[in-house]
């Protein structure tokens, strides 16, 4: 028997709800891990499978996705681990997977393999083939101008003025480097 | 920039075309990026988020001169205000209680840029009728002109870095809006229309008023960002939208030839509504605009300019409503219907 909700693989497994009147289904093992247990015997298949086949780009929908992907034990890993944290901005997993935003772009490394597997599950690819973005070694420098000039602005609301100082020195010379 | 210099002209997107401008209306596309270095939006505390808007307008206005951008800071603004920017399509909606956020436009309107929603920059550009391509030209253009100054975040992988997944990859929307009475009439827009949709395309009401769809207007968009260039993007939107133009126009044709007098009868039932009410509410002023533009469209109102139904979609709306004429919002139903009135009487009693 084909699996009713993904129309590809074979239904393997048979679940029967003991507590209620539902009828019994067999779906495959990939969609049996995908969705939920509970919502699987409070809803009608029908709305079930619209729900996970229309309008995937919605954003209430990703946050499904999201809370799918929280019965996936390498995930379930990762949000048990409270060390988890990014660095840079102090997410935790729970703070993507609860609200569906990022905060910063090392979050990109450090859920890597979660947002690959998100990536893959919505679009079935994961690897970005438009418009290239090459770093040169000048852009870096640019980068850490505007890093600085941002943090001028800071120094100068606070009136850290000898900071301001040594920052605008810096700002000047890898301008000047820069042009050169 | 003062909002009232906005209400004066018509938005971009609503300017009047030669040709096939029946059917399919106006594009919007956009980017989302964000400035390596830098936390995302949404990690960002009020004072800094302050800080990184005005850091950021401040370098584009100095860096990009040639624009012209004029910035407006939405903190400054009222809600009517907010509203009329919204129904232009320059910001996007459920964005009135957002804080710090800046929007940098250019004198038409064709080109704007949103700093600190949920990604740093937001760059859109919009064209009247179908021009997808063109449209990235320019956005490409500029794209490459921000990146001189605002290194991005960019990953070999994933692409350009947003604050969501969802565009992450090209982090480019494309937009079509299309008008479809016909599909709408003959009951098609449910079935038939999801026949005609790849996969990767979204449709969705153009104008929402509590869930109801008003106006028969339809937006057609990209759902996926990844995986695809950006010319493969457009071209499946595009394709996508000339199928239903296509469609929309043989089911036009259909509709008239079996019903042309009914179809006649509702077209001047709804001209005469439109100049003949007392009260006009919004749900019901979209849709009369609607068999309007039909009836324009198919040529069944002739002695009307067809070019007027784009100012009366936008002067309708309520935030322009509200900013031209300032009224209690109970009163807004009895001025839409004064304005209504007296723009198509000035050409309809010609005659």
């Amino acid at each position: 028997m084909i699996c009713p909700v993904c129309k590809i693989r074979t239904a393997t497994i048979h679940i029967i709800d003991i507590d209620s009147s539902q009828k019994p289904l067999r779906i495959c093992k990939e969609c049996q891990e995908d969705i939920n247990h509970v919502e699987l015997f409070c809803e009608d298949l029908e709305v079930l499978k619209e729900k996970f086949t229309s309008n995937k780009s919605n954003h209430q929908n990703n946050l499904k996705y999201l809370s799918i992907f929280k019965n996936d034990d390498s995930i379930k890993k990762l949000l048990l681990n409270e060390e988890t944290k990014c660095s840079n901005c102090g997410s935790s997993p729970n703070d993507f997977f609860s609200k569906g935003y990022l905060g910063c772009e090392e979050d990109y490394d450090l859920f890597r393999s979660v947002i690959n597997q998100i990536l893959m599950t919505l679009n079935g690819t994961a690897q970005h083939i438009g418009k290239k973005y090459y770093k040169n070694p000048k852009e870096k420098v640019i980068s850490r101008i505007n890093t600085l000039e941002y943090n001028l602005q800071k120094a100068i609301e606070e009136e850290r003025y000898e900071l301001a100082g040594e920052m605008t020195k810096e700002i000047q010379s890898l301008k000047d480097s820069n042009e050169n | 920039m003062k909002i009232n210099k906005l209400y004066k002209q018509l938005p971009p997107w609503l300017m009047p075309m030669d040709g096939d401008g029946n059917i399919i209306l106006s594009s919007f596309l956009g980017l989302s990026r964000n400035i390596e270095g830098f936390l995302f939006t949404t990690k960002l505390s009020k004072e800094e988020k302050a800080r990184l808007t005005k850091f950021i307008k401040e370098k584009i206005l100095h860096e990009l001169s040639t624009y012209q951008y004029k910035a407006i800071s939405l903190e400054d603004l009222t809600d009517d205000e907010k509203s009329v920017l919204e129904e232009r399509q320059l910001i996007p909606s459920k964005i009135k209680n957002c804080t710090n956020l800046d929007l940098l436009i250019n004198q038409n309107e064709t080109s704007s840029i949103l700093i600190n929603h949920h990604d740093h920059i937001r760059m859109k550009t919009v064209k009247s009728g179908l021009g997808l391509t063109q449209l990235w030209e320019t956005l490409n253009h500029l794209d490459d002109e921000l990146s001189q100054f605002f290194p991005f975040s960019y990953d070999k992988e994933f692409g350009f870095l947003t604050s969501h997944t969802s565009n992450v990859g090209t982090g480019l929307f494309c937009e079509v809006l299309m008008h479809l009475p016909a599909f709408v009439f003959t009951g098609k827009i449910n079935n038939k229309i999801n026949e005609l949709l790849d996969d990767n395309i979204l449709i969705k009401h153009f104008f929402t008023y509590s869930e109801l769809p008003l106006g028969n207007l339809y937006l057609i968009s990209n759902r996926q960002s990844i995986g695809m260039t950006e010319i493969e993007l457009i071209d499946q939107v595009e394709n996508c939208v000339k199928k239903l133009s296509l469609e929309e126009k043989s089911l036009r044709e259909k509709v008239l030839e079996s019903n042309k007098s009914d179809i006649t009868d509702k077209t001047y039932r709804s001209l005469g509504i439109l100049t003949n009410s007392y009260s006009m509410p919004l749900l019901e002023a979209l849709a009369l605009l609607s068999i309007l533009k039909f009836g324009f469209d198919q040529k069944i109102i002739q002695h009307i300019p067809s070019n007027l139904w784009n100012e009366l979609l936008i002067y309708c709306l309520p935030g322009h409503l509200q900013l031209k004429n300032d009224v209690a919002e109970n009163k807004l139903d009895i001025i839409r219907s004064q304005y209504l009135k007296s723009a198509i009487n000035k050409f309809d009693n010609k005659n």
